[in-house]
């Protein structure tokens, strides 16, 4: 199972994200991804936590920022790609895959097919946020809204490659993936990255009909010296 | 984004700050002081303690210390844990003689064994020569060292843990949550405690420093493929931290409080000629805010301070002048080096610095600060590169 880890950036910087709703300040993105390609993590998550109150500048300079990133590690981005224009302004940026939430909501599959042209079909994954309570929903970032699973449109996954199951409501405490959400959600687990409150080493897929493809650890990697070791053991 | 609605810190404080509804999450963090089962986080700690007691034949853990009264409350708080510490310690050079004096004290009421690094002081000089040309900063040096010393000797050693105070990062900005029980690491190290800056940043640009010499001021590499990993812990995501309370409480042990001209807190790095001096000033113009900001925004949170009385209480302190030629004097810096540094780069604190020697003023306080309040004493000498504190 591949261990990797999520970052969120914004505006130059990096944050922690506790609950989908508190963000606490993490630090500057070269000193982070330094440490975690040191800590041999197998792959990176970049993603901008923007909602709807994202903008084509605050876009364009975040972009600048990663094209000065060094790392030795795989790295995935996301976060308000939501056009052609800013697919193509990707192209320069040393990412090996590109991350897709509120088109999967969308009627038009415009943007993924155009995505699958330009950097493969390996090159795309989804991103699907969700809650279980008080029922299952999945969140909308274009809209910043919660909306029901059935707004999601599934024929958009055929374009990815794998899906990001970020659990909202667990993400950055100590409470565990919520890996109900497989059965409710119909997936096959091996073309899934389970996200939010995995670093739960009570939380163990080994071996059972869970086992995603990879994990993603969220704040906690940093939290201490070489944790992921622990994962790499335990998980 | 307006600044936090309940406490004194701008948005430039180097940790970061984020909001939640017009509150800090430094002030939001704080909070959790008051929900957290702290008996149940003590446990965690009584665990770690128990895991690692007696797993050398020497010492149980390192304690890093400079000797200010947070470090009597750590030794004593380690003691309690039934743990056998190493003191570890490095030679700042910016000692009084109440610093000297409080470190041995330390070393000799707890009756501890110690290490006390003196780095080589031309090098050091120059390191400091250029952290202020490049950054402003003055004790990037020397916090390169407190940071990483006591790593190596616990490498060296296989000493299997570190225990430092606070964790500056939560308690001041709420970077983490105390249940994140966040650990000494080289990423925290960088980006909190050297502000991305490391050895590197101070070498090269005209410094005339032999890398040789900065062994210790790299932190060690391969930690995790030691037989014994090394883990640091703060006791502050374990112990409801309270500074003002807690350092009153270890004066029993015979801590010497340090008069001061620019707080009210006589407690946090008494003995040292640089931390309210030229350290203070340059955090001002590096920052925009001085140390009493800081201590004003911890008493609010502590319910000691109402905003209002904070910001009277750190305008008493907030105008009051530095005399800066007793540490250029030290670092070697002639009359006309010093005269640039104060042209070009201290312009926005130019009002704050004075050429003669600023003598201390009584000040009034709102009693639950006056009541965390010991009689406090002045030092004698300054700069003091190898002192001794103690008579036996």
């Amino acid at each position: 199972m591949r261990t990797g880890s999520v970052i969120l950036f914004k505006n130059g910087y990096c944050y922690q994200s506790y609950g989908w709703n508190l963000f606490r300040p993490l630090g500057g993105l070269q000193n982070i991804v330094s440490h975690l390609d040191k800590y041999l993590i197998d792959d990176i998550t970049i993603i901008r936590p923007v909602r709807d109150n994202d903008s084509s500048a605050d876009f364009l300079s975040d972009i600048e920022e990663l094209k000065k990133l060094k790392s030795s590690s795989p790295i995935s981005f996301g976060g308000g790609i939501r056009n052609i224009d800013q697919l193509h302004l990707l192209s320069g940026l040393p990412f090996e895959r590109f991350i897709f939430s509120s088109i999967l909501f969308n009627e038009n599959n415009k943007l993924l097919e155009v995505a699958t042209k330009l950097y493969g079909k390996q090159a795309i994954v989804g991103l699907i946020p969700f809650k279980l309570k008080p029922k299952l929903s999945m969140f909308n970032s274009e809209i910043n809204k919660f909306v029901p699973l059935d707004k999601l449109n599934r024929n958009h996954l055929d374009f990815c490659d794998e899906i990001i199951l970020y659990d909202c409501e667990r993400e950055g405490f100590h409470s565990g993936f919520s890996k109900e959400i497989i059965d409710r959600f119909k997936l096959d687990p091996k073309s899934c990255v389970f996200s939010g409150g995995v670093a739960e080493l009570k939380n163990s897929f080994k071996n059972t009909s869970y086992a995603p493809k990879a994990i993603n650890i969220e704040n906690s990697v940093l939290h201490r010296e070489y944790s992921i070791l622990n994962y790499y053991e335990k998980l | 984004m307006k600044n936090c609605k309940y406490c004194l810190y701008p948005k430039s404080h180097p940790f970061g700050m984020a909001y939640s509804d017009d509150v800090c999450l430094g002030c939001i963090t704080h909070k959790e002081k008051y929900n957290l089962d702290w008996s149940e986080r003590y446990s965690f700690l009584e665990e770690e303690a128990r895991k690692n007691k007696k797993r050398t034949k020497t010492y149980d853990c390192i304690v890093p210390v400079i000797g200010d009264a947070e470090d009597y409350f750590v030794v004593q708080e380690v003691l309690k844990l039934g743990l056998n510490p190493l003191i570890v310690s490095v030679n700042s050079y910016f000692y009084n003689d109440i610093g000297w004096k409080n470190l041995h004290n330390l070393i000799t009421h707890f009756d501890l064994d110690s290490w006390v690094y003196n780095p080589e002081i031309q090098t050091y000089k120059e390191l400091i020569r250029t952290s202020l040309r490049k950054y402003n900063h003055m004790y990037l040096p020397w916090i390169q060292l407190h940071t990483s010393f006591p790593v190596h000797v616990a490498k060296e050693k296989s000493i299997p843990l570190i225990i430092w105070g606070s964790n500056q990062s939560v308690e001041q900005v709420g970077k983490f949550s105390h249940k994140d029980s966040v650990e000494m690491s080289s990423w925290s190290r960088i980006e909190h405690d050297l502000f991305n800056k490391d050895i590197f940043n101070l070498i090269g640009n005209g410094a005339q420093v032999n890398e040789r010499k900065l062994n210790y001021y790299i932190y060690p590499e391969n930690l995790q493929k030691l037989s014994k990993k090394v883990k640091g812990l703060y006791l502050s995501n374990y112990l409801a931290w309270d500074p003002l309370k807690q350092n009153q409480s270890i004066i029993k042990h015979g801590f010497v409080a340090e008069e001061n001209s620019y707080s009210f807190d006589p407690y946090e790095r008494a003995g040292s000629s640089v931390y309210y001096q030229i350290h203070d000033l340059l955090k001002f113009e590096r920052l925009g805010y001085r140390k009493i900001t800081d201590h004003c925004t911890r008493e609010i949170r502590h319910g000691r301070l109402s905003r209002s009385e904070a910001i009277e209480v750190e305008s008493q302190f907030i105008q009051n002048k530095i005399n800066v030629n007793p540490f250029f004097n030290w670092l070697d810096v002639s009359k006309t080096g010093r005269e640039w540094y104060i042209n070009h780069k201290l312009k926005k604190s130019s009002n704050l610095i004075s050429d003669s020697k600023i003598e201390y003023k009584h000040h009034n306080f709102p009693q639950k600060i006056k009541s965390l309040l010991v009689k406090s004493s002045k030092p004698n000498e300054n700069f003091i590169t190898y002192g001794k504190g103690i008579e036996i």
